[in-house]
């Protein structure tokens, strides 16, 4: 069952989602003495599987003062297995505790056999694994009540056995669930680059209307053997090449709530809301007969 | 099988270092400027390099008493012998200290496994929820009402035949190294938490006895609360006990 049809989904009020920063507990203290300027924070789902303790304490305090967007990484969207039950429970619990204004996980998978391998793997891209993933976020949003957000992956590798190119494989997935797009704009970015194809092909051939959450992140670039590499470490500021992205992907769609993510060398906050002000400043500036869309 | 889960059931194994595993995920992937066994390689670098990071943060205590470079050494062979069943990082760590148990290169360090395990312990009451606490003037009212008495939830016990307290108030810098002796005997270490605290305190073994009775108890008559009065309000004091039965 398509969640997004459904009549008894429970959706926050809408709120002004125009630009939100990762929540890291190095930044917890701060975040409360000072109130920054963000209009949202966005949460690893699974930092939070936990029954107590000082992160559920500074989360409830800072759910008061701010709307929260509840990412998942762990689910495992693309696993031929199905879903853990365990798993998908304990998530629908923090939807339920925090009521999130956004709710998101990966195109991808982290689970075989009932071990987790604590990474965003890729698959093939063909008619077998949409019909996986297809079931898997039906089984999700039945379970949430609610629409999810899935998010394109970061790609270093590509199938003999993929007939699917990954933007019509989405369009797929939004179709046959109701779903909606978190749009990682440096994955596609790194993905493009690794794998030779246009970045800003892909970018345009999303449509708009199902994007219901942007990402932007750094990367690291690596050379191996001769060969550059990006890799999706999300430990340092954005890229100009993905800023440049991300300034023609909302000329064209219209300014979506759109999160800074920085998840390994956290710099001070401040340098947070530095990179949350250029995404600001992009989308102030933006052409003026965009309209504008509110999450 | 079908073609996705044959797949990822080789790359599973392909990154937990099976080689044979990891040339049947091979045949799958375009080798195209990087072969495909190097592609992989980046998930199988992902997977030891996260969890391992994941786990210093959670033991730092037992790093700074074995050195940066054996500990990141067991933990990459730990990694790939017992990986995490449960996309949940914070119950990863569960099996370390049996892990050391068996670490041939453990073998001069045998106090490793019990400080691995009371740092796990530590760990598992940061994040736990905590039962509301009796205070010592509550006891005697609670048993003449027949009120039910039990250890909260907010505690572990770890015991250990060396000093596992003072070793750890030397991974902490609260006791300089050369105080504490191996071979002084063992402690009982008790992990308590509260108000967003978590403490270590010793313990007896006569308190592990009164809480193994208390636990075990389902009504107030199973145990003798008048001969324990004493006992009772200490381990109040100390935080350890709740009224079960409201």
């Amino acid at each position: 069952m398509a969640v997004a049809m459904t009549s008894n989904m429970t959706i926050r009020p809408s709120t002004d989602l125009s630009v939100g920063v990762s929540l890291k507990a190095q930044h917890y203290q701060l975040i409360l003495e000072q109130q920054p300027s963000v209009d949202f924070f966005e949460i690893h789902a699974e930092n939070y599987m936990v029954d107590g303790g000082a992160h559920h304490r500074f989360l409830e305090a800072i759910s008061n003062q701010y709307p929260i967007s509840l990412h998942g990484v762990g689910m495992s969207l693309g696993s031929a297995e199905g879903l853990d039950d365990a798993h998908v429970a304990r998530f629908r619990e923090l939807v339920d505790r925090y009521n999130p204004a956004l709710v998101s996980e990966h195109l991808a998978w982290s689970v075989e056999g009932e071990t987790y391998l604590n990474d965003l793997l890729p698959f093939p891209l063909n008619a077998e694994s949409l019909a996986v993933v297809v079931g898997n976020v039906n089984r999700v949003q039945d379970a949430i009540g609610r629409k999810l957000l899935v998010e394109n992956p970061s790609s270093y590798m590509t199938f003999k056995n993929s007939d699917i190119p990954e933007v019509e494989f989405l369009a797929d997935v939004v179709g046959q669930t109701g779903c909606g797009l978190l749009l990682d704009v440096n994955n596609i970015y790194v993905s493009g680059r690794n794998m030779g194809w246009s970045p800003e092909a892909y970018l345009d051939a999303v449509d708009g209307a199902s994007i219901g959450e942007i990402h932007l992140a750094g990367h690291l670039l690596k050379d191996i053997d001769g060969t550059e590499l990006r890799i999706d470490d999300h430990g340092s500021a954005v890229a100009d090449d993905v800023w440049s992205l991300y300034r023609r992907l909302i000329n064209r769609v219209g300014v979506k709530p759109t999160l800074v993510e920085w998840d390994n060398n956290i710099p001070d906050f401040s340098e947070f809301l530095n990179e949350a002000e250029k995404a600001r400043s992009l989308q102030t500036a933006m052409t003026p007969n965009t309209e504008k869309v509110m999450g | 099988m079908s073609s996705l889960a044959e797949f990822q059931r080789s790359m599973k194994r392909a990154i937990l270092g099976d080689a044979n595993a990891k040339a049947l995920a091979a045949a799958d992937i375009v080798s195209d400027g990087l072969a495909a066994e190097q592609r992989i390689q980046i998930h199988e670098n992902n997977y030891r390099e996260t969890l391992t990071d994941s786990l210093k943060a959670t033991f730092p205590i037992s790093q700074a008493f074995v050195g940066e470079a054996f500990f990141e050494g067991a933990l990459r062979k730990f990694v790939l012998d017992m990986p995490p069943r449960w996309a949940q990082l914070s119950k990863y760590g569960e099996t370390l200290a049996d892990f050391f148990a068996t670490y041939e290169h453990a073998e001069t360090i045998p106090y490793i496994t019990d400080l691995v395990r009371l740092e796990w312990a530590v760990h598992n009451i940061q994040n736990s929820d905590a039962d509301n606490t009796i205070s010592a003037d509550d006891i005697e009212d609670l048993i003449a009402q027949g009120s039910l008495i039990k250890p909260v939830k907010q505690i572990e016990i770890v015991e250990s035949a060396y000093p596992v307290l003072s070793l750890w108030m030397v991974g902490t810098g609260q006791m300089p190294p050369e105080a504490v002796h191996l071979d002084q005997g063992g402690q009982i270490a008790l992990v308590i938490g509260g108000e967003g605290t978590v403490q270590l305190q010793a313990l007896e073994e006569k308190q592990i006895d009164i809480l193994v009775a208390l636990d075990a108890a389902e009504t107030s008559e199973a145990v003798n609360y008048e001969g324990l009065l004493e006992d009772l309000k200490q381990m109040a004091t100390r935080g350890m006990l709740k009224r079960a039965d409201i």
